[in-house]
């Protein structure tokens, strides 16, 4: 009998049990309430499968058919760790590493960061900025219903606090590195972000999660799941920048939820690349809770072999005179699958907004596939809201404009791709990450061109 | 440099060249002129490698060797060049980094060191001033937005970049403006020297008051079935394509009660 329940029982509980008794006593009481009731929910739903609708198109049986152990430090050789994680100019003095889920303060730095604003680890915010955190922590990244979420919030233990302090503009980027190095091989970590722009700040807040190539520099020969959370609090007036990159190992699952709740007159950007992971899904919620609010959704899924990379969007306009732009471009070779879905909610109150939805997508090969699915619920009247979706392969014409000038083949089809992808990467200002995404395109257009020419991806 | 023989296309199963003789010698000016759908425009196309046309028959020597065997990239950079009649829109990719890629290519092939940004960059600012164009079209996107004046000089830009040895100008007088049509013709004398060749396909007389041509074909049904000097052109002009037409129907008819 004994056995047969363990048998159903959820494969983490026994951790989460070891976990929770660890950290008895350690952290303040609504924690570990906050873990206990995480762990509850992703118990009573465990992994999502593909009969749910929000999952349809992308399957993490191979995460539910495993068991992650979370990661750490054991082993590691941290200072030639920070000689291979790639920190690019704009970082320096500003940025917080999180190596195998824990913080390493060898490899942050936050010293050009002025007064302005509060950098630091969340686990420290709890002490310092108490009130706050239990305040706004799962505050918009609610468990109900999403198994990753709660699955984070049982596991949490560190992550990235940013406050950025009111009227407060900071030039500077705040630059977040969630990085999954050696020892990984079937373990988890648990990323998790908290920003709060107060009232008139304005900020730029750069999530990068990417693998660390093991001791012979090889990528992407570890299984390893990256199960992230992150809410913006952006209150009245703020301005609040985001970028999100995702180079996650070729083995990896990254799982990502972003939560986002805008006030008054305030402005949220994001722009979200997707690079690596066999499974990678990011989740973006945003909910408008003040008039004139804008915010501006961009993102870049490029993906080869056999990979799946999803976009669920989701943006509730409640309040009237806000607006939303979305805008998804993917490019995807081999036997890669894309998924978008993109809602907008317009409540009855919520007059005089304004909202678009653009996804495009470029097929590079004949196997190459895109489920894309903008959706617009419109229940008010006085709105202006479009959504469009396009599936398409390189155009002849455009190819053959190209050849007839001397390109080959390869460069017009590398020239075009980069054209395609200019939408999304002529915005990013962070210029280190702009030409790290130039150089992925050309990397990948160059590795598609020395292989065997025999799907080329253009119009029969 | 360019001997056509008994040249037959298709396009789609419908026959639009029906045996083209056409030799072009370095130095010349051929204007090739006639009615719509007589086949001038697929002429550019098969002659650039367009993979919509397929050859049935006949053969084209460029430099003595066998120009359809080429693929239509190994031309360009062999200096065969088409001004499309439509040039083709090509948003996020800007004119310079477009051109550079393309000129490099051919210098690499003529065994040429390649020009970086800056000395590209030399270059560029030399060549636009004979399209009398703004720089600001160098980085902009490829055609993007340009008007049809706009488009037909920033081919005309190509080529003077690329400086090929037969040029192939499809149309390009079409809905030009005077100013730019004058623009347009001069780039191409100013391109035009001893050593390459130019061949002109245009519906009217129009351009050829600005570019003087040594030989003029009259193309109509996939065959060229007059050639003349520029006078030709100024009567194709005056009196229009139908009394060719009655000329050949007649030929034809005398041919047949002859038979």
């Amino acid at each position: 009998m004994k056995a047969e329940l363990s048998k159903s029982k959820n494969p983490y509980a026994e951790t989460f049990a070891e976990f929770a008794e660890a950290r008895a006593g350690e952290t303040p009481s609504w924690l570990a309430g906050k873990r206990a009731a995480g762990f509850a929910e992703f118990e009573k739903l465990g992994f999502p499968t593909v009969r749910d609708e929000e999952w349809k198109y992308t399957n993490v049986a191979r995460v539910a058919e495993q068991v992650f152990t979370a990661a750490d430090l054991a082993g590691l050789d941290l200072a030639l760790a920070g000689k291979s994680i790639p920190f690019y100019a704009e970082s320096e003095g500003a940025r917080l590493v999180f190596l195998n889920g824990v913080f390493v303060p060898e490899l942050s730095d936050t010293s050009k960061l002025n007064g302005g604003i509060e950098v630091s680890r969340l686990s420290d915010a709890i002490t310092s900025n108490g009130d706050l955190v239990a305040r706004h922590l799962g505050s918009l990244a609610k468990v109900e219903g999403r198994a990753f979420t709660a699955f984070n919030d049982a596991f949490l233990t560190d992550g990235a606090f940013i406050r950025v302090k009111r009227g407060q503009a900071i030039e500077q980027s705040v630059n977040l590195f969630f990085v999954t190095g050696p020892q990984s091989d079937h373990r988890s970590t648990f990323p998790r972000t908290l920003v709060v722009a107060e009232e008139a700040s304005i900020a730029t807040v750069v999530e990068n999660f990417i693998e660390l190539c093991d001791e012979r520099g090889r990528f992407g020969n570890r299984t390893y799941l990256t199960d992230a959370v992150a809410e913006f609090i952006v209150e009245p007036g703020a301005n609040l920048s985001h970028y999100k990159v995702q180079h996650e190992g070729a083995k990896a699952f990254h799982i990502a939820d972003t939560h986002v709740s805008l006030n008054r007159t305030s402005v949220f950007t994001s722009l979200s690349i997707a690079l690596g992971g066999q499974v990678s899904r990011h989740q973006v919620s945003v909910a408008f809770g003040g008039e004139g609010g804008e915010c501006r959704l961009a993102g870049l899924y490029l993906t080869a072999d056999a990979q799946v990379a999803d976009t669920h969007i989701s943006i509730d306009h409640a309040v009237p005179r806000c607006e939303s732009e979305v805008t998804f471009r993917g490019v995807l070779d081999g036997k890669s699958r894309g998924v978008f879905d993109g809602k907008v909610l317009v409540r009855k109150d919520a007059q005089l907004t304004n909202s678009v939805t653009s996804n495009k997508n470029l097929l590079l090969s004949n196997d190459a596939r895109v489920d894309t699915k903008p959706q617009l619920e419109i229940f008010a009247d006085d709105v202006k809201c479009g959504h469009g979706a396009t599936v398409g392969q390189l155009e002849n014409d455009e190819i053959f404009y190209l050849l007839s000038r001397g390109l080959t083949p390869e460069q017009a089809r590398t020239l075009l791709t980069y054209g395609f992808a200019r939408e999304i990467t002529d915005g990013i200002k962070v210029a280190s990450i702009k030409s790290h995404l130039d150089d992925v395109i050309g990397a990948r257009m160059a590795k598609r061109n020395t292989k065997a020419q025999g799907h080329d991806g253009t119009k029969g | 440099m360019l001997e056509i023989r008994n040249l037959h296309a298709k396009i789609n199963d419908a026959e639009i060249l029906r045996g083209i003789n056409l030799t072009v010698k370095p130095g010349e000016i051929h204007a090739i002129m006639g009615p719509n759908g007589s086949g001038k425009s697929t002429l550019s196309k098969v002659l650039s490698g367009h993979p919509s046309y397929e050859v049935t028959e006949g053969e084209v020597l460029y430099f003595g060797k066998n120009l359809l065997e080429m693929e239509p990239d190994e031309r360009a950079r062999e200096g065969v060049f088409l001004a499309f009649q439509y040039p083709i829109e090509i948003p996020g990719v800007s004119n310079a980094s477009f051109l550079r890629t393309a000129y490099n290519q051919v210098r690499k092939h003529n065994g040429e060191e390649e020009l970086d940004p800056l000395e590209f960059d030399d270059l560029l600012q030399e060549k636009i001033q004979i399209v009398e164009m703004d720089k600001a079209f160098i980085d902009r996107s490829v055609n993007e937005g340009f008007s049809g004046g706009e488009k037909k000089r920033n081919e005309i830009l190509q080529m003077a970049i690329l400086d090929p040895k037969l040029a192939i100008l499809d149309e390009t007088d079409s809905g030009l403006d005077i100013d730019a049509l004058r623009i347009v013709s001069n780039g191409v004398n100013k391109l035009h020297s001893d050593t390459n060749a130019f061949i002109l396909v245009t519906h009217y007389q129009r351009l050829l008051n600005y570019i003087q041509p040594d030989y003029v074909h009259v193309l109509v049904n996939g065959r060229i079935v007059k050639s003349g000097t520029k006078e030709l052109a100024l009567e194709l002009e005056e009196r229009g394509y139908d009394w060719i037409r009655d000329e050949i129907e007649a030929a034809g008819a005398a041919a047949g009660a002859g038979a």
